[in-house]
This record gives structure tokens, C-alpha cells and sequence, in this order.
């Protein structure tokens, strides 16, 4: 089978295999139902049934008729010129995003944000050293005091000695 | 419609107190920014606000974003004429005429039009929707869960089937939505489903969470991978609007009744929203129109047809949101959101429950639309110089707004994990070409979509005959039948033309 044939089934095998599991997780829902009633697996099982059958007739479409250019929906259209691709960027960011949402609880909101303000704009190639400086800063002053002072939502303030820097900024800030 | 007359007086004298026009001035200039920003789609806009309106009293919160969603609409168009920058979808066939107009040096007529396309779509939409609401409400108290499930289902398929590209992607993208609304404790028999022992997940997963990660983190990561290539801007120079002369409108009355119409009955389609109205009318006024030789050379039915019809479906696509508690596209989800947060469910009960907020957001929607058209008018320079903000800062605060949105939900970390998990769905599915729309809306209707039916069937004795033989829900399920029909035909039809053309 050509290379591009199976680039082209791959998303839709990881979607029917995916659907296979959780069909299987629906069938060990634990209810007791009237006889003749639906239970309540039946509705995702519906979903996943239909999801395989999606899957099962895209992949018999690929493998039987796909064409070597372009695909049926693709026919006809003019492709535009394609972006220029940061790979690295990309994973650089996901990560720092990750590790955003691991930390947060740790160093608090306001560190947090602050660190994260400052790596962002680096990693999204932007090199004004004070512009990204006081951004961040100022950035994270602002929502704090929006989210915190005026909208009451309760933003974490870390542990240990880090919740003691965002008690102290927070009392800086007259929020506390 | 005495009656309907009366609570908009009472809408307009409430809209004036201080506190609901200061969030209508802020909504109409916040939705323009985010419509010229051409990394920031009007959905997304609307999404990063919400967590704003959380401590505000739910008819100015409303307020803010209605006057948000009317403005997006607009935002965009001045970028499209001057620069060819559609800061949106909605404004790519502005390029066509507004661009060739701009460049035959008309560029501030070009801009006045588009106001006036803007003005005019827009009041003419909030005509009809305050003229619908309150009856179709009424209608909408006779339904009963059959009619609500083929509703549903044909908001569900008309998102497929108009958004556009492969169907089967759509499809299973609208599955995995429906799917992502299962998990959690079930409503009717209280049955722990996917929730893998998790607390946050016996609550189940909110639509919120994944309407910011798939909306905000998912295209800040896609465009964080193209390295946010900020197109440079010409130079600001004498930069003004010229509105079109009475005498000059009236001469393309037919075009502005017939995208205005179009765009208000687009809108009222679930799935359908501002980006597809306004490349329908353009497309009609290129084959219906009066000079449609002349469509792409820079004349104003080129201008006044999508724009006029992208800010009248937002009236359209209110009515469904007010009316049935169904929100149709991406704006109107949050917007339910807002509701929703402030323990309000939309629905025909809320023009009893809630006439005075119901009839404030109308009067907000004229007023919105007069005040857009005014700020339009006026800042257009500073408007403009927003697109110098470099991307990666802006991206940067987006994704900030996301955290905070997506925690405060229910300030709990676990929904920043499910954000991120999200964010990372839609970078996927934005690459693999999975739309984003259907598996959001799967997210938001499903659990109506499951109770209507679960309920159906228990009340009928599992006879799904019964979708089929009452008379509103029959006719709504033949109308699903035709939404997912079309598309395969129009397929088919292209691909025998290809064929013969080859």
C-alpha cells in the first residue's frame, strides 16, 4: 500500500481503534435497567457505533478509491500557498503550557503567570527585551487585580514559600 | 406586538442606565479589536471575555457580549479594504470589491459602505428578531421532548453539513462532541460514564473547558507553529470614511433587502453563522444581481451584500439561542454560557421568567448596532493601528485568558489539564482537517440531545417511530434527512462535472 494511502488511514484508525475502547468501557457501565428500557450505555454506544462506521467507510474509501492527487474533497480546490512550519516553536510552547498548568498550583498565580508572560513572548520570537518586561509585569499586575479584586476568582497562591511571595504581593496590592 | 412595543421601551430605558452602556461601549469596541486582529477569530473574542462577566449581574454580562458578537462581525472590514487583511472568515469577500475599491483610490467610500451594509443588515435583523422572539417562544412552549430531540439533531447536522469540507471528518468530529457531553455522571440513571474513578470528571467535562481549549489554546499553538508571521502594515496615512449618499443607497435597495433578508434567515439556521451568510449573498448577488458582470471590480453590491448579510445573522442566530435554549454557532455557545453561569437556562420560559433582561439585550442590539456604526465611523485610524501589536504578545495574553477562563469554571486545576488536552484536540484536528465547530456544539447540545431522547423513549415505549409521526417533529427530521442529503449531492455533482470537464 502506497506511503500516502496509509498517512491518510492512520487518523482514521487511531478514531475507529479509540471508538473500540470505549465501546467496551460502555459495556461495563454498572446500572440496573427495566427490562425493555435503554440503558445508559446505549446512547454512547450509539456515538461509538456510528463513529466506527464513519472510520470503516473512510478507510474502505482510501483503500479502494483513493486517488493519488488530492482527495474528493479537495478536488477542484485551488491549494494556497502553504505557511512556513516551526516545529520546534510549536513543541517548545506545548510544553512551557504544560508545565504552566503543573506549576501553578506550586508557585502560585502570580509567579507563575509572570514566568510564563515572559518565556511566551521569547519562544513566539519577539526580542524587545523591556517591551517583554514590562508586558509581563504589568500583565500580571492587571489580572491579578481584575480576577482577584474585582471578579473574586480565587487564583492559586502556591505552596510553602511561594504562597508567602503571592500573600506579599497580594498585600502590595491591597487585595489582602 | 402592543405588548412586544412596551417591554422594548422598558429594554431601551434600561440599556440607558450607566452600567449596561458603559459594557455595551466596551462589548462594541472590544468585538471591534477582536475582529481586526487577525489572530484573534470573534468566537475566541467572545470566549476570553466570559470569565469578565462572572461577577457581573447576567443583563449587562449579556449585554457585553451581544454587543461584542454584533461588532466582530464589522471589525474586520476596514483591515480587508485598506490592507487585504481579513482580521476574520466573514470578510474575505471583502477582498473582492472593498480591496478593488480601495485600490481604484475610493477606499473611504469603500469604508462607508461597508458601515452602511453593517447599519442597515443589523437593524433590519433586530427588527425581525424582536418581532419573532416572543412568538415563536410561545410556539416553542408546545413542544415536547420528540420535537426537542429533532431539533437538536437538526442543529447537530446542519453544522456538518454546512461547514464545509469532508463530511465523514465533520461527522466524526460531531461524535466525539456528543461523546465528550457523556461523560460524568448520567443524568438518568446516575451511572458513573468515562469518568476513570476522577472526581472533576463524574461532574463531567464543560463546554466552556473545551470551547477555550480547542478555540483559544488549539489556534495560538497552530500559529505559534507557523511562528505568528505578522503581516506588516502600510503606513496610516489620511485615512477617513465616506458614507454613501441617500440617493447613492437607494439605488441598491434590492441588494441591501436581499442580504439583509438572506443573511437574518442564515443566521436562524443552526451552524450557519456570519462567515457562511456572507459568502452565500455575495455568491447570489454574483448571479442574481443587477450589474453581477461587474461582481470583483470593486463596486459597492459587492461590499454591501456580505456585510450587510454577516451582521444580520447575528439577530438571526439569536432567535433559536433565545427561544429554544439552542445555540447555533460558536457566539451564540457562549453567550448561552453566560446564561448558564448566571442560573439562567434560555428557552421559551425565559420570555416569562425574564422579559425585562430578554427585551434590554434587544434594545441593546439597536443600540449596538448605531453605536458600532458611529465607533466605526470615528476610530478608524486607531482601529486600524491595533493590527501593529506584535502577535506573539497578543497570542501571549490569550493564552493567559484561557487559564483563567478555563479555572474559573469551577477554580479547579483539573479543568486546565482538560483545557490543555483540548488545545491540543484542536491543533489536531486543525491539521488533520477535523472541523472544530461540530464537536463543539456536539459538546454543548448533547446533553439535551441524550435527555430528549432518553426521555422520548421512555415515554413512548422505546418507539422511535415517533420522531417521525408527530407532525413538527417530523418535519424537522425530514429536514435533518435533506441538511445531510445536500452536501453528498453537491459532492456528486462536482465531481461528474470534474469528470466531464477532464
Amino acid at each position: 500500500m502506497p506511503m500516502e494511502k496509509i498517512k491518510r488511514i492512520i487518523p482514521y484508525a487511531v478514531v475507529l481503534l479509540t471508538s473500540v475502547f470505549f465501546w467496551v468501557l460502555a459495556c461495563r457501565f454498572a446500572c440496573e435497567t427495566r427490562s425493555g428500557n435503554l440503558g445508559p450505555d446505549f446512547w454512547p454506544k450509539l456515538l461509538l457505533g456510528l463513529t466506527m462506521v464513519v472510520c470503516l467507510y473512510e478507510i474502505a474509501k482510501i483503500t479502494l478509491f483513493h486517488r493519488d492527487q488530492a482527495s474528493d474533497d479537495d478536488a477542484g480546490e485551488v491549494k494556497a500557498e502553504a505557511p512556513k512550519h516551526y516545529p520546534g516553536l510549536l513543541i517548545i510552547g506545548t510544553l512551557m503550557t504544560v508545565a504552566y498548568v503543573y506549576f501553578v498550583s506550586i508557585l502560585g498565580f502570580i509567579l507563575c503567570t509572570f514566568l510564563y508572560l515572559v518565556l511566551f513572548m521569547i519562544v513566539g520570537r519577539y526580542r524587545k527585551v523591556w517591551v517583554i518586561a514590562v508586558n509581563s509585569v504589568i500583565g500580571t499586575v492587571l489580572f491579578v487585580v481584575i480576577f482577584m479584586k474585582a471578579v473574586y476568582v480565587s487564583l492559586p497562591l502556591g505552596q510553602g514559600p511561594f504562597q508567602q511571595f503571592s500573600l506579599l504581593i497580594l498585600k502590595m496590592l491591597g487585595i489582602r | 406586538m402592543l405588548d412586544i412595543l412596551s417591554h422594548l421601551g422598558v429594554g431601551f430605558l434600561n440599556c440607558f442606565q450607566p452600567v449596561n452602556l458603559i459594557f455595551l461601549f466596551v462589548g462594541i469596541v472590544v468585538g471591534l479589536l477582536v475582529g481586526v486582529l487577525p489572530g484573534l477569530t470573534l468566537v475566541m473574542g467572545v470566549i476570553l471575555v466570559l470569565p469578565f462577566t462572572y461577577a457581573m449581574d447576567v443583563t449587562p454580562a449579556i449585554v457585553l457580549l451581544t454587543a461584542m458578537y454584533v461588532s466582530g462581525t464589522y471589525g474586520g472590514a476596514p483591515t480587508s479594504i485598506l490592507f487585504r487583511i481579513p482580521g476574520e472568515p466573514i470578510h474575505v469577500p471583502l477582498l473582492w470589491d472593498g480591496y478593488a475599491m480601495a485600490k481604484q483610490g475610493q477606499a473611504a467610500k469603500a469604508l462607508g459602505w461597508t458601515i452602511c451594509a453593517a447599519l442597515v443588515g443589523g437593524l433590519f435583523s433586530a427588527v425581525i428578531m424582536v418581532t419573532l422572539s416572543e412568538p415563536v417562544a410561545k410556539f416553542a412552549l408546545t413542544f415536547s421532548t420528540p420535537e426537542y430531540f429533532a431539533i437538536v439533531l437538526f442543529g447537530l447536522t446542519s453544522v456538518v453539513s454546512l461547514g464545509g469540507g469532508s463530511l465523514t471528518n465533520a461527522l466524526i468530529s460531531l461524535f466525539f462532541g456528543l461523546l465528550i457531553a457523556t461523560v460524568g455522571v448520567d443524568a438518568t440513571y446516575g451511572t458513573p460514564r468515562f469518568a476513570f474513578g476522577s472526581p472533576i470528571l463524574m461532574d463531567g467535562i464543560e463546554f466552556l473547558t473545551v470551547m477555550v481549549g480547542a478555540y483559544g489554546v488549539g489556534e495560538v499553538l497552530t500559529r505559534l507553529g507557523e511562528g505568528f508571521t505578522t503581516v506588516p502594515v502600510e503606513t496610516v496615512g489620511a485615512m477617513k470614511t465616506r458614507m454613501p449618499s441617500f440617493k447613492e443607497a437607494w439605488g441598491i435597495w434590492m441588494t441591501f433587502a436581499r442580504s439583509s433578508i438572506l443573511g437574518t434567515v442564515i443566521g436562524i439556521v443552526p451552524g450557519a453563522g456570519a462567515t457562511i451568510a456572507s459568502f452565500v449573498t455575495y455568491g447570489v448577488e454574483a448571479q442574481y444581481g443587477k450589474r453581477k458582470e461587474e461582481m470583483g471590480n470593486g463596486i459597492p453590491e459587492g461590499i454591501v451584500a456580505p456585510q450587510a448579510a454577516a451582521t444580520a445573522s447575528v439577530g438571526g442566530a439569536l432567535i433559536p439561542l433565545l427561544t429554544l435554549g439552542i445555540p447555533g454557532s460558536g457566539a451564540t455557545a457562549v453567550i448561552l454560557g453566560a446564561f448558564l453561569l448566571h442560573g439562567i437556562q434560555p428557552g421559551p420560559q425565559i420570555f416569562i421568567t425574564s422579559t425585562a433582561m430578554v427585551y434590554t439585550v434587544f434594545a441593546s442590539m439597536f443600540l449596538g448596532i448605531i453605536l458600532m456604526s458611529v465607533v466605526g465611523y470615528i476610530a478608524i485610524k486607531p482601529l486600524v493601528k491595533i493590527l501593529d501589536f506584535p502577535e506573539s504578545v497578543v497570542s501571549t495574553f490569550i493564552m493567559l485568558l484561557c487559564f483563567i477562563g478555563a479555572f474559573s469554571i469551577r477554580n479547579s486545576i483539573s479543568d486546565l489539564w482538560l483545557m490543555v488536552a483540548f488545545g491540543v484536540v484542536g491543533y489536531v484536528f486543525e491539521k488533520i482537517k477535523f472541523p472544530i465547530a461540530p464537536m463543539v456544539l456536539g459538546t454543548i447540545l448533547g446533553p439535551l440531545a441524550e435527555s430528549s431522547f432518553m426521555t422520548t423513549m421512555i415515554s413512548f415505549q422505546n418507539d422511535w417511530t415517533i420522531f417521525f409521526s408527530r407532525p413538527i417533529s417530523g418535519i424537522v427530521m425530514v429536514l435533518t434527512v435533506i441538511a445531510l442529503i445536500l452536501p453528498l449531492m453537491k459532492k456528486y455533482r462536482k465531481i461528474r462535472h470534474m469528470k466531464k470537464a477532464t
